[in-house]
């Protein structure tokens, strides 16, 4: 059942993927007075959750990693002007997805000319089938899971992604998505209401229920 | 169930493992749900896209290349470390990137040339001065839980800050020795099999291998302990003399020839002779001021009133 190596080696997970925000802002203050060794810490601990970001949206590979080079490389020359705006998880997240955009119009403006909302192009894509791990599509309910992520709009994915599993705030979400904090507020409550249609019965509707009351 | 439990699931910390632990324990009707609500929850997840792990250092050198190619700073040669200290900060700053080496095996690292100290800030604003043909090493994942951690081939002046959580500090040299701290001050030496500690201000521990065992010890402030052939030795010294590198000069007291020998040797790559074995044990008290490599040499000679000869990049000293 549950032993002490469950939860031991689910920390190492946790913590590796989900980083703790006081020791952020110890980086970021060492990063302001040119302390290298901090900015490689940051880089290390953001490269691979911003990267996955990026290729939730664009599946080009090259180009998110242009992307995060330039992020880093004007975050180290701009060290010593940077703000202390929010936590240092939302300035990356926001300062990214900006860079990212700027860069697919960019893209877009050799092939058709671009019209509508910038942010347009940022486009949360479902899942394809092969980054589905084998194991997880045995299951049943991950296979209902799956599916309902799917179901919902490429908006709640991405603010469900940016809420669930990158601890950011419905205010700093608000910033990033270039989007109102009531319609944050809707949008992840949507995507609460159909998961809970599409999960009915499961036990994980049962936690999600429990965990997002309302 | 409440968001508590999602938070401990995705991101567990010490309190929350405690308390979901304790109630895991006085529900135990509810364990099995628990148990699958949590392997749900690890599984909920968007499809990880991750960078290789050449990806992940390739790109970082393009990041520090891109950055230093825009940087219109000094040159990042080393230096003789007479200037260097009273250098601006800024300037120390940027040169010290040259320096910094990301390994395979997710560790930073600093080396220092001969004749050359820097001063390096860590994470935890803790700083290491490190001293001439040295080498300092360290996990790039410092967690707030985890020891701090650092390797050290050469020798370092240690002022380690004390952490709120009290997250201990730990210098470990070649053959097994471990400092332990909280915060302090204290130098550190090891070179080839010798290892000296010396402590300035505070408390550390030391534990090294005798006999397959880990021992420890504690050190007060003002104690020297060398670490050599798996013997402790423990003696009184006046700290300051043993951490004055970091402030350009050299105290010397009843300090050997063979010791400034092999200081010259350590700190510079400079091979000294001597006409004389016997010459070796003669010992002077005072000060010295560190200088490179060229005039290290001619004070050495200056201080023990000794003749130089220079020939064919040998150094001889004779009376």
């Amino acid at each position: 059942m549950l032993n002490d190596s469950d939860f031991d080696s689910r920390q190492t997970k946790a913590t590796s993927a989900l980083s703790d925000s006081v020791h952020d802002e110890n980086l970021w203050a060492n990063l302001k007075i040119g302390n290298e060794l901090a900015f490689s810490m940051l880089y290390k601990r953001y490269v691979n959750r911003l990267f996955n970001y990026g290729m939730h949206s664009c599946k080009d590979r090259d180009l998110v990693k242009d992307c995060l080079q330039e992020l880093f490389a004007r975050l180290w020359a701009k060290r010593e002007t940077l703000g202390v705006a929010g936590s240092v998880n939302y300035y990356l997240f926001k300062s990214f997805r900006r860079l990212l955009i700027a860069k697919l119009i960019a893209n877009r403006k050799f092939s058709l000319p671009f019209r509508g909302e910038p942010t347009s192009v940022f486009e949360f894509i479902p899942p394809t089938e092969d980054s589905i791990m084998e194991d997880e599509a045995k299951s049943h309910q991950l296979a209902m899971l799956k599916n309902s992520i799917n179901s919902l709009t490429k908006r709640q994915r991405e603010a469900i992604f940016l809420k669930f599993f990158n601890d950011l705030s419905y205010h700093e979400i608000s910033s990033i998505m270039e989007l109102r904090v009531d319609s944050v507020y809707n949008l992840i409550s949507k995507s609460i209401d159909v998961l809970r249609v599409k999960l009915k019965g499961s036990v994980i509707f049962m936690v999600l229920f429990c965990l997002f009351p309302g | 169930m409440d968001e508590n439990f999602r938070a401990w699931v995705w991101n567990p910390t010490d309190e929350s493992n405690q308390f979901w632990r304790s109630w895991i324990a006085n529900h135990p009707d509810k364990t099995d749900e628990v148990y699958e609500a949590i392997s749900l929850l690890n599984k909920l997840s968007f499809p990880n896209y991750r960078l290789t792990e050449e990806e992940t250092s390739s790109l970082w050198h393009d990041i520090r290349n891109f950055s230093q190619s825009k940087k219109k700073v000094v040159s990042d040669k080393s230096s003789s470390f007479g200037w260097w200290l009273g250098a601006a900060a800024g300037v120390i700053l940027a040169t010290v990137s040259s320096l910094l080496i990301w390994n395979h095996d997710n560790t930073i690292s600093y080396e220092t040339a001969y004749g050359e100290t820097r001063t390096l800030l860590l994470p935890d604003s803790s700083t290491v001065i490190l001293n001439a043909n040295s080498r300092i090493v360290l996990s790039d994942d410092w967690n707030k839980n985890a020891t701090r951690k650092v390797w050290l081939a050469g020798e370092a002046f240690f002022e380690v800050v004390h952490t709120r959580n009290h997250q201990p500090f730990q210098v470990k040299v070649g053959d097994g020795l471990a400092v332990e701290v909280l915060g302090t001050s204290f130098n550190v030496y090891h070179r080839e099999s010798d290892t000296k500690v010396v402590l300035n201000s505070g408390k550390i521990t030391l534990t090294y291998p005798e006999a397959k065992e880990e021992k420890k010890i504690v050190m007060k402030p003002g104690e020297l302990v060398e670490y050599k052939e798996d013997r402790i030795v423990k003696r009184e010294v006046d700290p300051t003399m043993y951490a004055s590198w970091t402030e350009n000069k050299i105290i010397l007291n009843q300090t050997s020839l063979l010791e400034m020998i092999r200081m010259a040797k350590d700190n510079y790559g400079v091979e000294i002779e001597v006409a004389s074995e016997k010459m070796l044990t003669q010992t002077v008290s005072g000060s010295m001021p560190t200088g490179n490599a060229e005039n290290f040499a001619n004070q050495i000679a200056r201080v023990f009133q000794l003749q130089i000869i220079r020939e064919n990049n040998k150094i001889l000293l004779h009376e």
